[in-house]
């Protein structure tokens, strides 16, 4: 069962993605702030992060720069939820280290398939 | 004077040649002479020759035993009295007109002067005044001569001001307050000088304007200054808001649309359970209502942050083909329901460099537009490269139209005309708006034509090189 690690503060959006990736069989885990997704990255090894950008505490972009220096191989496909409304920051993830993106709002029916593209 | 002169003459001529009582009185021929010259300057030359021949011929007849040598020579004394004596008149006369000019000239620019002159002696007691420090004071110099400087300064610092100027023998920019009775005081800008008076005694010589209306007009120009400066804090505070709004209502109000597309489109995959047919219908109206309001929420967002010239365009090189393929696969299936024909004519290798985002999303906005507007018939998007290296992009529809009297207000944001008020297609009417404004940020132009009741023709003219530096 391949592991996904899902760091993304808001209750909801948290609960749709997991409950799309669950129907589908994959084993999720989540983290509510940055840090803690770092955290998790580093010690539970998943074989991807679904990487929110605005996070309470530090952002995004700024958990994916930690977990790519944590990395001896830089391994882990991390994907961002980008948010259409901020210019640039499909840019700025692939910059700060991020294997892809996925702008908001998630289409469901597209979702899955989207996923699997950097699994 | 003439008769006087004439009198003269005869008077000594009648003593020289009557009572001939010798050297006296040949000197007596001098006064007429001098006289003459005094009146006549250089005429009276003729007094002196007239006098002359008066001698030589009275020595001839009258009074021959007197020696030759003599009369001759104070005949030619007579002359050079004459003339000397014309000569320095002339002078003094052209001196006295010289410096009568000059008085002249100098009161009349004194008293033209808009600047108020006033002299003082040492005691501070006015000497003289010219008219516009009458006119300021609203008295006449007769008042004012003789009397106190300091009835009109105020006595502290005007003393002050005084000792100053005998210390330093000019002082300027002493700035006094001139009490004018009846009038508002007046601010005055005052220069001094030390002279000495006609007596020889040190004076003081005071020349100034008022500046009241300066002044005031000064601490307006502050004040506003001021307000404007706060005013400009105010819009900076502001502008600041403003942002911090767009950029929170950005997440506020797109985090729990985007949770209401999520799970919609969840519900409606059957992911979650079975739905029977009216409520995948309702829950499909949930979702095209909300992808809406996403889409409002995003136009207007879109147009604030143009606006505000807070977008940055990300250039890359794509073909045109991948672009307008996108656009008309997504929006061909919508035009098919309605028994619309989405016809292309894109050449393949039209190469773009320029923001492909917000290419498609001018692209999409006319083509979608040509599709809702239109329910027979085709639309139809043709490109070609112009001359001038621009991408010349038609979308021609078989529509509605747009009557002349409304061609000038599809552009504006909210505007969108129709048939009638009652028969609206839906869109934010933010549509035209926002694509005329993206199209000014690829530097890029928008041409709309159109026959009411048989179709529009929307033009796409845009850089294939978007170059910085224009």
């Amino acid at each position: 069962m391949k592991k996904i690690l899902i760091v993304e503060d808001n209750e909801i959006n948290l609960y749709l993605v997991r409950f799309m990736l669950e129907r589908e069989g994959y084993e999720v885990i989540e983290a509510r702030d940055g840090a803690t997704g770092v955290e998790l990255a580093i010690k539970e090894k998943p074989e991807l992060v679904i990487m929110d950008i605005q996070l309470p505490d530090i952002n995004g972009l700024e958990a994916t720069r930690r977990i790519r220096a944590s990395e001896a191989d830089g391994g882990i496909p991390i994907v961002a939820l980008t948010s259409y409304a901020m210019t640039g920051d499909r840019e700025r993830a692939l910059a700060a280290g991020c294997t892809g993106y996925i702008e908001k709002p998630i289409d469901p029916e597209n979702f899955i398939a989207e996923i699997e593209k950097y699994l | 004077m003439a008769v006087l002169l004439g009198i003269a003459c005869f008077l000594t001529y009648y003593c020289h040649a009557v009572l001939g009582t010798g050297v006296v009185f040949t000197h007596l021929f001098y006064i007429p002479i001098i006289l003459g010259a005094l009146w006549w300057k250089r005429k009276g030359l003729l007094v002196a020759v007239f006098l002359a021949a008066v001698l030589m011929l009275s020595h001839v007849f009258v009074r021959p035993d007197v020696a030759p040598y003599n009369d001759l020579y104070r005949s030619c004394m007579f002359l050079v009295v004459s003339a000397v004596t014309a000569m320095l008149s002339e002078q003094l006369a052209k001196k006295e007109q010289a410096l009568r000019h000059a008085r002249d000239y100098t009161r009349h620019l004194l008293e033209s002067s808009p600047d108020f002159h006033i002299a003082l002696d040492e005691n501070g007691v006015i000497m003289g005044v010219n008219e516009a420090f009458e006119e300021l004071t609203g008295k006449s110099r007769k008042d004012m001569i003789g009397a106190s400087i300091y009835d009109y300064l105020p006595k502290d610092p005007a003393e002050k001001a005084v000792v100053e100027i005998f210390e330093n023998e000019v002082v300027r920019d002493i700035e006094l307050t001139i009490k004018t009775p009846g009038k508002e005081d007046s601010i005055c800008n005052l220069t001094g000088t030390v002279f000495s008076t006609l007596e020889g005694g040190p004076g003081v010589y005071v020349t100034g304007r008022d500046i009241s209306e300066r002044k005031k007009a000064e601490a307006d120009l502050r004040n506003y200054l001021q307000q404007l400066e706060q005013a400009n804090l105010r819009l900076q505070e502001m502008d600041q808001l403003k942002s911090t709004f767009l950029a929170s209502m950005s997440h506020e109000l797109r985090t729990p649309l985007n949770s209401i597309i999520g799970f919609t489109g969840v519900i409606l995959m059957g992911i979650a359970g079975d739905i029977n047919e009216e409520q995948r219908k309702q829950l499909a109206m949930v979702k095209s209502s909300a992808d809406h309001l996403l889409s409002l929420i995003n136009d207007i967002l879109d147009i604030s942050k143009i606006e505000a010239g807070k977008v940055e365009l990300s250039l890359e090189e794509f073909e045109l083909v991948d672009v307008a393929g996108e656009v008309v696969g997504s929006l061909s299936p919508g035009a098919g329901e309605k028994g619309l024909e989405v016809l292309t004519e894109i050449p393949e290798g039209i190469t773009l460099f320029s923001d492909r985002r917000r290419i498609k999303q001018v692209l999409m906005n006319l083509v979608s537009n040509a599709v809702k507007f239109t329910d027979q018939g085709y639309v139809r998007v043709a490109a070609r490269v112009s001359e001038d290296d621009n991408l010349e992009v038609r979308v021609i529809d078989t529509g509605v139209g747009i009557k002349n009297e409304d061609m000038d207000r599809i552009f504006q944001p909210f505007q969108q005309v129709g048939p009638s008020l009652t028969k609206r297609c839906e869109g934010t009417g933010l549509g035209l708006h926002l694509t005329e404004k993206l199209a000014g940020l690829l530097k890029a132009d928008i041409l709309a034509k159109s026959e009411y009741g048989k179709g529009s023709e929307f033009t796409f003219i845009v850089p294939l090189r978007y170059e910085e530096q224009d």
